[in-house]
């Protein structure tokens, strides 16, 4: 199995009769952070999705470590060390800080280290231990994003997909946001990252395939891409 | 307070209200409870009471079975029962969509009532027992016994379900599943364990106050369907996914009713409830009480 983590093999899926994604293929090595870049509705979810098992492929593979994720149910997939942040967070509003960072320790792999993971979460997020005891819908944006990844850190994931997590964040907490993702990554986590915001995506990015209208169109190192003149044009909306 | 000859038979009505409406307020957690993991209003709920009520009828007439001793038969026989309706059918129908599992539910509910009344007969029944008659004074108050105990088993229901749901690692998926299931199955949390986990406690709770109807009212097969309608008042007077809320909510219903068939009079019990009913969903659709408890 080698350095390669996941890997996407000639992916089609849809929604009922409507294609989203054609016969997409990318990998992920380990301990590297992948970014997929693309407009909106290119189908950069729909691809986290199907990796998570919440939608199924009509063709092609996801291999895991080698394994294949077919037929997995989204809670297999999770167990296996595949954590997924999705987008718009996803939060349980109505439970506490704590006890939606205990719910991600939930599967039984993870449950014995819950109070480890509670620390690290801590130490990682020291703003979310003086809220443990609010709801989590009483969290600003921002903190909402960090109990969303944290909580996501609680399964004690090898490969971490996020998606999105800039969305609506103030700039300064967009800058801490991109720290964090990097600190994890040096931490072992592997990343897949989906972003809209590319320019700082690029910036952190060992490699980058830009998805659009549901193919990849480009890939290549993040810094390459910076300077790649087409990519510049499409996508930094820099003249060429 | 005109309308009471004193404040003792006030005090009387009041209390009456209370330890009835505790059986509304049990029914009503598990309505609530299985309107989270499904989305729907179990409207079989009120039948499920009256299942239990004959199992403690035929318990007691049969072999003489204590009532409050079948408790402890009906409860994990309810939550196999719940357990199974969620997997045998729920499970298969909830994927595609609300409608069909509601249309399951009423069929579920008229299906009970027909063979309940084939094999029991359509006869209303009681269960009598050597303390049913038993009372307590306080006063010039009286406190009937067994309606006594059945309350207190419905707080100590309400407790229990409380308790889990605050304290182990299941009640609170059961309780973050009620707000986002997808986002719960991708924290590694089974949407049909936890459902099913739902509906058995749900049904369990119908189980307890159906015991509470048998011992305390006499009932025959298509008695659950006001049960139903009861416990959806309750759950709308509680805020929906509290379980404290929805035992409030029981008991302010049973306080309503009692207090306005001595005022006005007993047909006027339901028209007065059905209008509260409507001004809590028009003017306070998160309930009476807020999110006390989830
Ligand atoms: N639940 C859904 N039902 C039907 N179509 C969907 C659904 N979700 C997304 N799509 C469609 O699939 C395509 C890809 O969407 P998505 O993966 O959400 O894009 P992105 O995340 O890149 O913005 C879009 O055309 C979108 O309209
Ligand atoms: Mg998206």
């Amino acid at each position: 199995m080698g350095k390669r983590l996941l890997e996407v093999i000639g992916v089609d899926l849809f929604y009922g009769d409507a294609q989203a994604v054609w016969d997409v293929s990318f990998h992920v090595d380990k301990e590297l952070i992948v970014a997929l870049v693309g407009t909106n509705g290119a189908g950069k979810s729909t691809l986290l999705d199907a990796i998570s098992g919440i939608i199924r492929p009509e063709k092609g593979k996801i291999l895991f470590s080698g394994k294949s994720l077919a037929n997995m149910k989204p809670e297999e997939v999770v167990d296996l060390g595949i954590s997924h942040v999705p987008e718009g967070r996803r939060l349980f509003s109505r439970l506490t800080v704590l006890e939606n960072l205990e719910l991600g320790a939930f599967p039984s792999r993870t449950r014995p280290f819950l109070k480890e993971s509670l620390e690290r979460a801590f130490s990682l997020f020291p703003l979310l231990k003086n809220r443990i005891h609010q709801t989590a819908g009483s969290l600003s944006g921002g903190e909402q994003q960090m109990l969303a990844i944290a909580r996501a850190l609680m399964a004690r994931p090898t490969l971490l997909m996020l998606d999105e997590p800039s969305l609506g964040l103030a700039p300064v907490i967009l800058k801490l946001m991109f720290e964090i993702v990097q600190a994890l990554n040096r931490e072992g986590v592997t990343i897949l990252l989906v972003e809209q915001n590319v320019h700082q995506t690029l910036e952190i990015a060992d490699h980058v395939y830009v998805l659009k209208a549901g193919k990849i169109e480009l890939s290549g190192g993040g810094k390459d891409l910076l300077r790649n003149s087409d990519f510049q044009q499409a996508y930094l909306g820099m003249k060429g | 307070m005109s309308g009471f000859s004193s404040f003792g038979v006030f005090l009387q009505i009041l209390i009456n209200g209370i330890l009835f409406g505790g059986m509304y307020g049990v029914a009503a957690i598990g309505l609530s409870l299985i309107f989270g993991s499904l989305q729907i209003i179990f409207i079989a709920q009120g039948t499920m009471m009256i299942l239990a009520a004959y199992f403690t009828y035929w318990a007691f007439t049969l072999t003489s079975i204590d009532p409050f001793f079948c408790f402890l038969l009906i409860l994990p026989i309810f939550l196999g029962i719940g357990w199974a309706f969620y997997v045998g059918l729920f499970n298969k129908v909830a994927a595609a969509g609300k409608n069909p599992s509601l249309l399951l539910a009423f069929g579920l509910m008229i299906l009970l009532e027909n063979l309940m009344s084939v094999a029991f007969t359509p006869n209303t029944r009681a269960v009598t027992t050597s303390y049913t008659g038993l009372g307590l004074s306080v006063g010039d108050i009286q406190i009937s016994f067994t309606r006594l105990v059945v309350f207190l088993i419905s707080l100590a229901a309400t407790g229990m379900v409380f308790l889990f749901m605050k304290k182990t690692m299941w009640g609170k998926a059961v309780r973050g599943a009620s707000e986002d299931m997808r986002a719960a199955s991708l924290l590694g949390i089974s949407p049909r364990k936890v459902s099913s986990l739902t509906f058995a406690i749900g049904i369990a709770l119908a189980g307890v106050a159906g015991v509470a109807v048998a011992t305390t009212y006499p009932f025959d097969p298509y008695f659950g369907f006001v049960f139903s309608l009861k416990a959806l008042i309750a759950v709308a007077f509680g805020g929906i996914g509290s379980v404290v809320g929805a035992m409030l909510g029981g008991v302010l219903l049973g306080v309503i009713e009692s207090i306005s068939s001595y005022v006005i009079s007993g047909g006027w019990a339901d028209a007065i409830s059905y209008g509260a009913f409507l001004l809590v969903l028009m003017f306070r659709p998160q309930g009476m009480f807020g999110r006390i408890a989830h």
